[in-house]
């Protein structure tokens, strides 16, 4: 287990970020995850996850070049670091191992 | 409607205010290009509309991620407060003696007011019942929504339920009762009885200390009068007698046999050292709504809970409401908790008492602001001194931390001495409600000084000092530490700023408004107590004239008429007594108090006698439970003692003359 864990809103930000393959920003990662998993997720909770994590080191940000369409304020970039990376695997590592063994019909009350 | 080609400003701004810097360019480039985007598809008012709503949420959000940071920053590793922080702190206090006694004196009343009315509030609202599994013990009551109160004439339906309810155990009741016990010189005192069933001990579950406690065959009409006793009365009326089960003791004009003795400090059902069993003849019929006023109660069945106690109770109200009268339909059966058993029938607390209870605390809040900003004022004259700790590489979060250990310090002195206040108020209080119960609360009220009301104190301490030193310190580590840095040695002095400003104008302002309806109020409540009721009240004795019925609980209502002549008789008796007596220049009798105003109460000893020269005595109530009340009122109003009650025989009423 690394130094930080990931919650699962958290890991659902690092995958639609993968997902996004380069051209992650905070509406396209919100877009993802809506279609994805069919929930509704409130934007500024994106954000914030988004600011914990490059706390915590697992993603970067960089600011692209100002635009009118955007009122002249440029796009917030991020890409998974390496440690965000090696957080992701270990975090699905952990759900495999103990999804081993389990049949999902088994989860149902007798 | 608006057709801006930019989102509303105000919310804009609001997002601006709240989100943090390094953020704020890329979210509202997002924004605006969402804004955008929406208000070509769908319109610029849709577009604003959906606008506000995302500043909102982005508002609340990251407030909330605001706050939990700054309570992580401050409470994190390495900035726990030390032993250190708090020297400092003391230190600080000693060095602003006169900001310190006034803020500790102000938070120490905060402190004061808020933990006694905690301990008060809990004490009512939310007592335990000091039985084994007391929080089973239920009270049944049934509720008049006509006229939002107890409909107390139970025994009907008292019947019914022993026979038919599953869900609750041991169903029984009881009534209060007055008896003169007589003793063997023929002096009477009186004694206040719980009239019980039987079951009301099996529902208690305490065993009695000596002998036995009531049976079921105790309430048959014919058996003999039996009474137990508390450990209270056994100590000290019959001086802990060893042989006490069997000897008798007469209450009113029945001799009873004392077949048991409680345990110390049983008092079950409410406030009792004195038990007889409540008798029912079998053989009367009780037509609902008629009878005692009576207590009913019980103990949850095993695996029962009040819901499913209440679901059952409804389903027998309702047989009881078909077959009974009309005008009793109405009523309704509950269950409440048995601590409630005085309550509104309807259990639990109400509104405005929820809502005085949080504006108490409130008040600390208050008080503690009121603090924070004659702190804040000291504060920022220490900037000079945060911005070198902060070029010295002191997180924010650790100055912060400094900050609150001062405050700590000051708001931990003052909870001390508001508990010690608190515990002083509380004495009070308990002098004051035994006086209210006839000089014993309820058995479950216990209004001291509780563990929990100590961690409730040390809470609001912790409240107190974020208020008082963290939000200064805070404000101070912000933006304006980065213009003090900028400053050093430059002479340049540090100013107030515009919301602790307008805090402080607020301040002024609530205070002038709050004067003079608050010295009117403290004029009348003075001008109540300082009323002179117009007659010498230090010539006058009075006291409360009370008649036992001795009869069944269940007799017929005109079983009573002879307990009403006996009164009259007895009435007569003593007034013509009292008139004998030398000094006494009248006696009368009244309805009511001919005043109403305030008496000073006065200690008597046991024989009646006061413990000091009497001007004044207090009683809580006039009670004549009989006839004879056609006698002019007024004429004589005697100083009341609420020891000599139904002092017949006894020389001590005239004594106080």
């Amino acid at each position: 287990m690394g130094q930080h864990s990931l919650g699962e809103f958290e890991q659902l930000v690092l995958l639609a970020i993968a997902q996004l393959r380069g051209t992650a920003y905070a509406i396209p990662i919100v877009g993802e995850i809506e279609r994805r998993t069919g929930r509704s997720v409130a934007r500024a909770a994106v954000y914030i996850t988004l600011r914990r994590l490059e706390e915590k080191g697992f993603v970067s940000t960089w600011l692209s070049e100002p635009t009118p369409e955007r009122g002249g304020k440029g796009r917030r970039y991020v890409k998974i670091a390496p440690a965000g990376a090696d957080a992701l695997r270990e975090a699905r590592h952990a759900a495999e191992q103990m999804w081993r063994g389990l049949d999902p019909a088994s989860l149902l009350p007798r | 409607m608006s057709n801006s080609r930019t989102p509303p400003r105000i919310a804009r701004a609001i997002l601006n205010r709240v989100i943090p810097e390094e953020l704020r360019d890329s979210i509202d480039g997002d924004l605006f290009e969402l804004y955008e985007a929406r208000r070509g598809a769908a319109g610029a008012g849709a577009a604003a509309r959906w606008y506000r709503r995302e500043s909102l949420s982005f508002a609340l959000r990251f407030t909330a991620n605001r706050i939990g940071r700054a309570a992580g920053s401050l409470f994190g590793r390495g900035n726990a407060p030390s032993g250190l922080d708090l020297a400092l702190g003391a230190r600080m206090l000693a060095r602003s003696p006169g900001l310190t006694i006034v803020g500790a004196f102000g938070m120490a009343v905060g402190v004061a007011i808020a933990t006694g009315a905690y301990a008060i509030f809990n004490s009512y609202m939310y007592p335990k019942v000091p039985l084994p599994e007391g929080e089973r013990l239920v009270a049944l009551a049934k509720w008049d929504p006509r006229t939002q109160n107890d409909d107390e004439k139970v025994l009907h339906d008292l019947l019914v339920w022993r026979r038919e309810l599953r869900s609750v155990n041991d169903v029984s009741a009881f009534r209060t009762v007055g008896r003169n016990l007589v003793s063997e010189t023929g002096a009477g005192e009186l004694v206040s009885i719980a009239e019980m069933t039987a079951s009301g001990f099996r529902a208690a579950r305490v065993a009695p200390l000596r002998g036995r406690a009531l049976l079921d065959s105790d309430e048959r009409p014919g058996a003999q009068p039996v009474v137990v006793i508390g450990h209270d009365v056994w100590q000290a009326r019959f001086g802990g007698d060893s042989d006490i089960i069997g000897r008798e003791i007469r209450l009113g004009r029945i001799s009873h046999t004392i077949v048991g003795v409680m345990p110390q400090g049983y008092a079950f059902p409410v406030n009792h050292s004195y038990w007889i069993p409540l008798r029912f003849d079998p053989a009367t019929t009780i037509e609902p709504g008629t009878g005692p006023i009576l207590f009913a109660f019980g103990r949850l069945a095993p695996g029962a809970t009040r819901e499913s106690a209440q679901a059952e109770l409804d389903v027998i109200a309702g047989r009881i409401a078909a077959a009974g009268p009309p005008d009793r339909a109405h009523l309704q059966s509950r269950v409440v908790a048995y601590t409630d058993i005085f309550g509104d029938g309807g259990g639990g607390e109400s509104k405005a008492w929820r809502m005085l209870r949080y504006m108490i605390a409130l008040l600390l809040v208050v008080v503690a602001m009121n603090v924070a900003v004659l702190v804040y004022a000291r504060t920022i004259m220490r900037t000079g001194e945060i911005a070198v700790r902060t070029a010295l590489g002191a997180t924010r979060g650790r100055i912060v931390t400094q900050f609150f250990a001062e405050a700590f310090v000051l708001s931990g002195i003052a909870a001390a001495a508001g508990l010690g206040l608190a515990s002083l108020a509380l004495r009070w209080f308990d002098t004051v409600l035994a006086i209210e119960f006839d000089g014993r609360p309820p058995f479950w009220m216990d209004t001291g000084l509780s563990p929990g009301t100590v961690v409730y104190a040390f809470a609001l301490a912790v409240l107190a000092a974020v208020i008082v030193g963290v939000l200064p310190a805070l404000r101070a580590t912000g933006t304006q530490l980065r213009s003090a840095i900028g400053s050093l040695g430059s002479g340049t002095k540090a100013r107030l700023g515009r919301t602790w400003t307008a805090l402080i104008v607020v301040q002024v302002a609530v205070a002038v408004a709050i004067l003079p309806p608050a010295l009117r109020l403290g004029w009348e409540l003075m001008s109540h107590g300082l009323q002179k009721p117009g007659f010498a009240q230090g010539e006058y004795v009075m006291a409360s004239f009370l008649v036992a019925n001795d009869e069944d609980a269940a007799a017929p209502a005109n079983a009573n008429s002879d307990a009403k002549e006996r009164a009259r008789t007895t009435m007569n008796a003593l007034l013509a007594r009292l008139a004998a007596e030398p000094g006494v220049a009248g006696v009368s009798v009244a309805r009511a108090e001919p005043w109403g105003g305030f008496f000073d109460p006065i200690e008597v000893d046991r024989e009646g006698q006061p413990r000091k020269q009497v001007r004044v005595v207090w009683s809580t109530r006039i009670s004549l439970m009989s006839t004879t009340c056609e006698s002019s009122p007024g004429e004589v109003l005697r100083r009341r003692t609420p020891q000599s009650r139904n002092a017949i025989g006894r020389s001590s009423l005239i004594a106080l003359s």
